[in-house]
């Protein structure tokens, strides 16, 4: 079985490593690279979602902050992009810990609320404070990334460092997930008051998740700033937000991999109504790929409420979540 | 050891426990008896930090633990088993046990693997089901998972609510042999129960809660003889 994990792993990593040298279309290029930010940050939400029990709706405002923190660091204060990209996560992580205790107190709908007002916050923030973040027109003169003498330029060497940074996000997962921490987050999931009465702080714990999440965030807006070299407001708004929890849901709630295919779902099948509906429907606006979009979400729904990649175990486990009644004696 | 002085405790804006107070010595099983919604667990919650109280004390050896969080009152010493066993389901026996451990992780880790094989000594039947997802044991055997996680945490005193609820009665007696069991060994219990019988058999001594406020207390052989409220909420006892 191990062995077969194993496998299964060096294939998915050669493919992977492949990728660049068989396409060699710039837009195939940039879905992989888009797909491989969006699971860094879906990885993040989906320990806070599925590990620890939290919603999370404001998720596209720590992957903007963490844009907007290299983007500035490297044009306004002339850092080093590389150290711009160490840096900038930390400012998402610290707002994370800033505003986390106040906000993971709450549960349910209230906090569902609460991450969204934070996430719509932040983005009128990117919009108004022009003078820092170039408001809604945006930031432009970003560099490109250097590693030593380095200069990283094209979407292929962009693809190795966006799904090198996803492969040391899951290395890290599988490890923390795996360990006593690991446990212990999966004990808030089943349940909290549980985890509480055995000593277990869960404040402290859901606080970590949240920072950690953020910080995964933030690492993949730094990136996507300098891929891209300008940034602008719209895609840290609160579509992304909904879409980073719907890539971990779509995926498979307290899975590893699962937001990782959550996020090629999404983004594929974006790209990929945008040139099918035109074609099968000459007519239709833009508004019919989206209810395209809907129809396939409602679907996998209704036949893998937990997700694609859930096993049976965790769909009984999420829809139990607080307490096992005995049935026998 | 353990005092509790005119604990007051609302539950939102219901008073559930009014002027409640007693002692618990080292080594004594204390037995709390009431009807449903006497506020029996309640007054555990209030003890394990679950229930802020209104007013009262709680002191452990003279300090104070009013205020402090749940986790830093498992840290303290006091540790609840709580009522319908709240276990992990889908997590190992294994897990289970070694989470009620969890403050323990970082001082000491060393210990976990004796107090783990102390655990299954005290129940044998759990040896061959440490890898088992806890929701595929017996009712009885989640009870010993349950009371095993609250042992992992090496409690001063444990604190157990209705331990024999939903339990056939050969369950429910083997259950009160390892409560007997726990109070050879030395451990202090404060043990809720409905099943008044069981529980007296066990206890050093008792108290009867109704309606949040102590109407009884004394020894088992004391409250036996006592007719009145006694026999009201439990029954005509021989």
């Amino acid at each position: 079985m191990g062995s077969k994990k194993n496998l299964l792993l060096i294939v998915i990593a050669i493919v992977v490593f492949c990728l660049p040298l068989i396409i060699e279309s710039s837009y195939y290029m940039s879905i992989f690279i888009v797909i491989g930010l969006y699971a860094i940050v879906a990885e993040g939400l989906g320990l806070l979602m599925g590990y620890a029990g939290q919603v999370s709706f404001g998720q596209a405002a720590f992957y903007g902050l963490g844009a907007y923190a290299a983007a500035i660091l490297a044009t306004r204060c002339q850092w080093p992009p590389l150290l711009c990209v160490c840096i900038a996560p930390l400012l998402p992580s610290m707002v994370a810990f800033i505003i986390g205790r106040p906000i993971l107190r709450l549960r349910e709908h209230y906090l569902v609320l609460a991450t969204l007002g934070f996430g719509i916050f932040v983005y009128v923030l990117f919009k108004d404070l022009g003078t820092l973040t170039g408001g809604p027109s945006g930031l432009t003169g970003i560099p490109y990334l250097n590693i030593g003498s380095l200069t990283l330029v094209t979407d292929q060497q962009y693809f190795y460092l966006v799904w090198g940074a996803l492969g040391l996000t899951l290395f890290g997962m599988a490890n923390l997930t795996r360990s006593p921490i690991g446990r212990v987050f999966k004990a808030i999931h089943t349940s909290e008051r549980a985890a509480e009465a055995v000593g277990i702080d869960t404040a402290s714990l859901k606080l970590q998740a949240f920072v950690l999440s953020a910080f995964l965030a933030g690492l993949a807006g730094a990136l996507y700033a300098f891929w891209v070299t300008f940034i602008s407001p719209s895609p840290f708004g609160f579509t992304s937000s909904v879409e980073f929890a719907l890539m971990v849901v779509v995926g498979g709630l307290g899975t590893l991999w699962g937001p990782v295919l959550g996020a090629a779902l999404i983004v594929g099948l974006t790209e990929f109504l945008r040139w099918a509906v035109p074609v099968a429907l000459p007519n239709a606006g833009g508004e019919f790929e989206i209810i395209f979009f809907g129809i396939i979400f409602v679907l996998i729904m209704l036949f893998r409420p937990k997700g694609l990649l859930a096993i049976e175990k965790s769909s009984v486990a999420m829809s139990h979540p607080t307490t096992l009644r005995s049935t026998d004696a | 050891m353990l005092t509790v002085r005119n604990l007051t405790v609302f539950r939102g804006h219901i008073q559930a426990l009014t002027d409640v107070s007693f002692d618990v010595s080292t080594g004594d099983v204390l037995v709390i008896l009431g009807a449903n919604g006497a506020g029996k667990s309640t007054l555990l919650g209030a003890i394990a930090g679950l229930y802020p109280p209104r007013n009262g004390e709680i002191l452990l050896d003279g300090a104070l633990l009013n205020g402090l969080s749940p986790e830093a009152i498992v840290r303290k010493g006091l540790c609840l088993v709580p009522e319908n066993r709240q276990l992990f389901p889908f997590l190992s026996v294994r897990d289970n046990l070694l989470l009620g451990a969890f403050h323990r992780y970082r001082r000491n880790r060393k210990g976990l693997d004796g107090d783990l094989t102390k655990i299954v000594t005290l129940f044998p039947a759990l040896q061959e089901k440490l890898n088992s997802p806890a929701h595929t044991l017996s009712g009885g055997l989640q009870q010993m998972v349950a009371i095993g996680r609250g042992l992992a945490a090496d409690p001063r005193i444990l604190l157990m609510d209705e331990p024999s609820i939903g339990l056939a009665p050969l369950v429910v007696k083997e259950i009160m042999q390892t409560i007997r069991r726990l109070k050879e060994q030395g451990h202090t219990i404060i043990l809720v129960e409905q099943n008044a019988r069981a529980a007296l058999s066990v206890a050093d001594r008792a108290l009867v809660l109704e309606r949040g406020r102590v109407t009884l207390s004394g020894t088992p052989g004391e409250l036996t003889k006592s007719s009145g409220l006694f026999t009201a909420y439990l029954g005509k006892h021989r």
